[in-house]
């Protein structure tokens, strides 16, 4: 009976999570006709039962401990078992993977299985590499310290499964120099390609800029008392200097000093809130997660624009603060008195 | 370093002392502490004429000497005063504050510009110098400049170096500790130096006494002010001390100047009413507080009370509350701040001793005359009106919350809760983040905003690479980079290096940007006063350009009369030269508006 391999020693534990995908061993025949039934063919009956039971008893990628397919084929004699499972794995039917101190078995479709067997060895082993890296994508260099292969010959498989459409390059957003590869079929990760502030690798400044000055006015109007919010008592008649009448109204217009909220005032927005509102506001498509308009927030508070109250629970516009726009929360005429001019 | 200090003190006494006082001060700044002698060769210039010159420095103490008995000989040494002769740029605003704060009838802006005309005066030359109706105004008014504390008297020791008189204290000390065995020599000396430091700081406070200079007067007749009474705590019957010598008091002036910059960024952060109140807990304090740093443990602190009495009863306080219009709050919200309000006020009540609410009530009617929108609670009505009628002190506290709300800019904290509320500043903390905001301001003028925003994530965030700083910052790596080393030119940030590995390859090490807020203070003072410096030598050259017609400026029967005694094209002149002048000086205020920041604060 083949024995059954155990993961390499070198390769570094993974977490339960990731399964560690060991490369295959060299299927026992030759892989060079196509057919997804011919793989099947070559198996021996009973294995040929336990692949399918295992395709169709449960959705797919699902990953089966070996109690569970001892269950399944219902063949309690381990060595047995290891050894239908050994014949798959030949075939590239079934794969053997490592969760925790476990091993497991995920089954395989029949194409992909077929892909593989047409490869040759190398482009196999590197094919496995790229798999395993998932949304990540691996980098050249990787590929070649792992596989130990030399770089011409590491080229050479990437270049065939590329053609084949079975890889895909994509730049990365870190490290723009290096040539990342993964499955064509996945979607790079947030990590790679940066998150919603960049379009085609680059930092899309100006989409940036305008969501700044959106969330900063909207902060300011919720932290700046206006006309609106009235002042709970109104000067008296004896102030002189700051009021206005405008004619054939009854109603004075006031001009007040200062207008502040209370300093236990409680309702400055939150960054949920800020959420809530860009995400309705229907600014742009891009989704926004919480972390991003936290690193808006942050910016602004890099700007001198807003200030944070209760040690980052709400945010408020700062007094004499502007816009990129030119939109000003109360610039008062003291500002004047600060600039140096030219000469400093 | 103090380069340009040197050079903008040498400028000054140029233009206002004479070429000769400009020179010697000039060799003093070259070659340290010189004997008469010594400066005689090195600035070639005759002995007489140099004592001759020395007389007005030392008595403006721009030149301290000291007299050394141990030595043989009994030359004095001289030393220049670089603090000393800076003052000179803060003179004009010395006496346009004297001249806010007290009329001129007082006589109290003629002292100033006396003294700052002759350094130091006794008190009987001076009421001596004048006519026996003058003499009695002045008497009054040198009380009361005493009282405040903006004139001091000088003792023998100000004229000496502050080092040398360290010294000599210290080898008393140290004399009158004997030796003995068991006391190890560094241990006398650490003994000695902790004794002197000791005497050395009460010899440097003996002004600080609420008496200085002041007697009981003979029969009742002295200042009357009970203001002043309140203030500062002595005895309205006191009069001045004949035999004190009297000078400014630049510490106390620049504590006045300090309070003038945290007014107007009171007034920029959160409003005008609130600055205003916030000036009057400065002028509460303000007796107590007799220079800018001072290392004393015991922290001042101020009542509500005190505040409110001091309070002009013009000021409104309550206009400045502002609740949230009904069409914006929601329910919830508003029934939340309602009975918080009401808890706050209930408390408030208890503990606050309601004074006359002289303010509140013509208010309260206007208040319900003009209630336009209809709120949607009754509740917050109630609420509203217990506000609009509560006492003038609650309104007082409004405003005082509100100073000390913010965190990272406490303007005043509350320590106690005596007489309505016990308040304290912590000037430490206050001057810090004056520094960083008006560094920020700084250069965000002179480099942008963009600059500006690496700089506060850089000291936010103490040593960080490039490509955090560019995540972090929203901002391509390629553009900051430009940003970060014209930062670097102008010593605001500095790099670490942490090299990767064994060799020191570029490419191999990570670059980590820092700010050292200190030394990028120090060097902006700099480039400050070598810009000082710069208006300066312009002003002198612009009057240098037109010689005739400054000289005929400085005939009397001209400066009487000068519409009719220049010519149309003289005037032209004259209008030219005054607009330069006016423009580069009032410049150079702002600058050493700067300069208090970062150095004397």
């Amino acid at each position: 009976m083949p024995s059954v391999k155990a993961p390499k020693a070198g390769s570094s534990a993974r977490a339960a999570s990731q399964p560690y995908t060991m490369p295959l061993s060299p299927p026992a025949s030759s892989a060079s006709s196509s057919g997804s039934m011919h793989l099947l063919e070559n198996l021996s009956q009973p294995a040929q039962t336990m692949y399918n039971k295992m395709m169709n008893s449960m959705p797919e990628g699902h990953i089966y401990t070996q109690t569970e397919l001892t269950e399944l084929v219902g063949i309690s004699d381990p060595l047995r078992l290891m050894g239908l499972i050994q014949e798959n794995m030949n075939m590239g039917l079934v794969k053997m993977l490592q969760q925790g101190d476990d091993l497991c078995y995920q089954a395989i479709k029949k194409e992909d299985a077929e892909k593989i067997q047409a490869m040759t060895k190398d482009e196999a082993m590197v094919y496995s590499y790229i798999e395993s890296s998932g949304t990540e994508g691996i980098w050249t260099k990787t590929i070649k310290a792992k596989t130990n292969l030399h770089q011409s010959v590491v080229q050479r498989c990437l270049k065939s499964l590329e053609s084949k459409r079975y890889i895909k390059n994509i730049k990365s957003v870190k490290y723009p120099t290096r040539k990342i590869y993964m499955l064509a079929s996945l979607q790079p990760s947030i990590d790679v390609t940066g998150g919603p502030w960049f379009t085609d690798s680059e930092l899309d400044t100006e989409f940036i800029s305008s969501l700044l000055s959106i969330v900063f006015r909207y902060v300011m109007s919720e932290s700046i008392p206006t006309e609106d919010d009235k002042a709970l008592v109104h000067p008296p008649r004896s102030k002189k200097t700051n009021r206005k009448f405008t004619k054939n109204e009854k109603k004075e217009e006031i001009v007040y000093d200062q207008l502040s909220y209370p300093a236990n005032y409680s309702a400055y927005p939150s960054q949920t809130q800020i959420h809530e509102f860009v995400q309705t506001s229907g600014i742009t498509t891009v989704e926004l997660a919480q972390s991003d308009i936290k690193a808006l927030l942050d910016v602004l508070i890099y700007d001198g624009k807003i200030e944070t109250i209760d040690h980052g629970m709400t945010y408020r516009a700062i007094l004499g603060a502007t816009a990129d726009d030119g939109t000003s929360a109360e610039a008062s005429e003291y500002d004047s008195i600060w600039s140096y001019g030219p000469f400093l | 370093m103090s380069q340009y200090e040197e050079e903008l003190v040498v400028l000054l006494l140029r233009d206002i002392y004479g070429d000769i006082a400009a020179t010697v001060v000039d060799t003093l700044l070259k070659y340290g502490r010189l004997t008469l002698q010594l400066i005689s060769r090195y600035s070639k210039l005759p002995l007489a004429t140099i004592q001759r010159v020395l007389v007005p420095l030392v008595q403006n103490r721009f030149v301290l000497y000291w007299v050394d008995e141990n030595a043989g000989s009994d030359n004095a040494t001289y030393l220049a005063s670089t603090r000393n002769m800076y003052n000179i740029v803060r003179s004009g605003m010395f006496v346009s504050f004297v001249l806010d704060r007290f009329p001129d009838t007082s006589g109290a802006p003629d002292i100033v510009k006396n003294l700052l005309l002759y350094g130091h005066i006794r008190a009987s030359d001076y009421l001596a110098a004048q006519s026996a109706s003058q003499a009695a105004v002045s008497k009054s008014a040198i009380t009361l400049l005493l009282q405040r504390k903006l004139l001091t008297t000088l003792r023998r020791h100000e004229f000496n170096p502050q080092s040398d008189l360290y010294m000599r204290i210290f080898k008393r000390r140290l004399a009158a500790i004997p030796r003995s065995k068991a006391v190890s020599e560094s241990k006398r000396e650490t003994q000695a130096h902790s004794e002197a430091t000791e005497e050395f700081s009460v010899l440097k406070r003996v002004h600080d006494d609420i008496n200085d200079g002041l007697v009981a007067a003979a029969n009742g007749i002295g200042s009357s002010s009970k203001r002043a009474h309140s203030l500062t705590g002595s005895s309205p019957s006191k009069t001045i001390d004949e035999s004190a010598v009297l000078a400014l008091n630049h510490d106390k002036f620049a504590v006045h100047m300090r309070a003038q910059i945290l007014r107007h960024l009171v007034a920029q952060r959160i409003g005008k009413v609130t600055a205003a109140v916030y000036g009057k807990v400065l002028d509460c304090m303000e007796p107590k507080l007799f220079r800018c740093v001072d290392n004393t443990d015991k922290a001042i602190t101020v009542t509500s009370l005190e505040v409110l009495r001091s309070l002009d009863a013009s000021i409104e306080l309550a206009s400045a509350l502002a609740v949230r219009s009904s069409k914006k709050r929601s329910r919830s919200a508003s029934s939340r701040a309602s009975k918080r309000q009401k808890r706050r006020h209930g408390t408030d009540d208890s503990a606050g001793e309601s004074d006359n609410s002289m303010g509140s009530s013509n208010v309260s009617d206007l208040e319900s005359s003009h209630r336009h929108d209809d709120n949607e609670d009754g509740d917050d009505e109630d609420a509203d009106d217990n506000f609009a009628n509560s006492s003038r002190m609650e309104h007082l506290n409004f405003h005082l919350a509100l100073l000390s709300c913010n965190q990272s800019l406490p303007f005043i904290t509350k320590v106690g809760n005596k007489g309505g509320g016990e308040w304290t500043i912590d000037f430490d903390v206050l001057t810090a983040r004056v520094r960083e905001l008006e560094y920020d301001k700084l250069i965000t003028q002179k480099q942008g905003a963009i600059a500006c925003r690496l700089l506060r994530i850089i000291r936010d965030k103490g040593r960080i690479d490039e490509k955090q700083l560019a995540r972090i910052a929203l901002l391509p790596p390629k553009d900051i980079r430009s940003q970060l080393t014209a930062l670097h030119e102008i010593g605001c940030l500095d790099l670490q290096e942490v090299p990767r590995g064994t060799d020191r390859a570029p490419s191999r090490t990570y670059y980590l940007w820092y700010h050292k807020p200190k030394c990028a203070y120090a060097l902006m003072t700099q480039a400050v006063l070598k810009t000082m410096v710069r208006c300066y030598a312009r002003v002198i050259e612009e009057r240098g350009r037109r010689p005739s017609v400054m000289a005929k400026l400085l005939r009397e029967d001209v400066r009487l009369d000068e519409l009719n005694m220049l010519t149309p094209a003289e005037r032209e002149e004259v209008r030219r030269v005054r607009g330069v002048e006016e423009r580069f000086i009032a410049h150079m205020a702002k600058l050493d508006n700067l300069v208090l920041i970062f150095r004397d604060m």
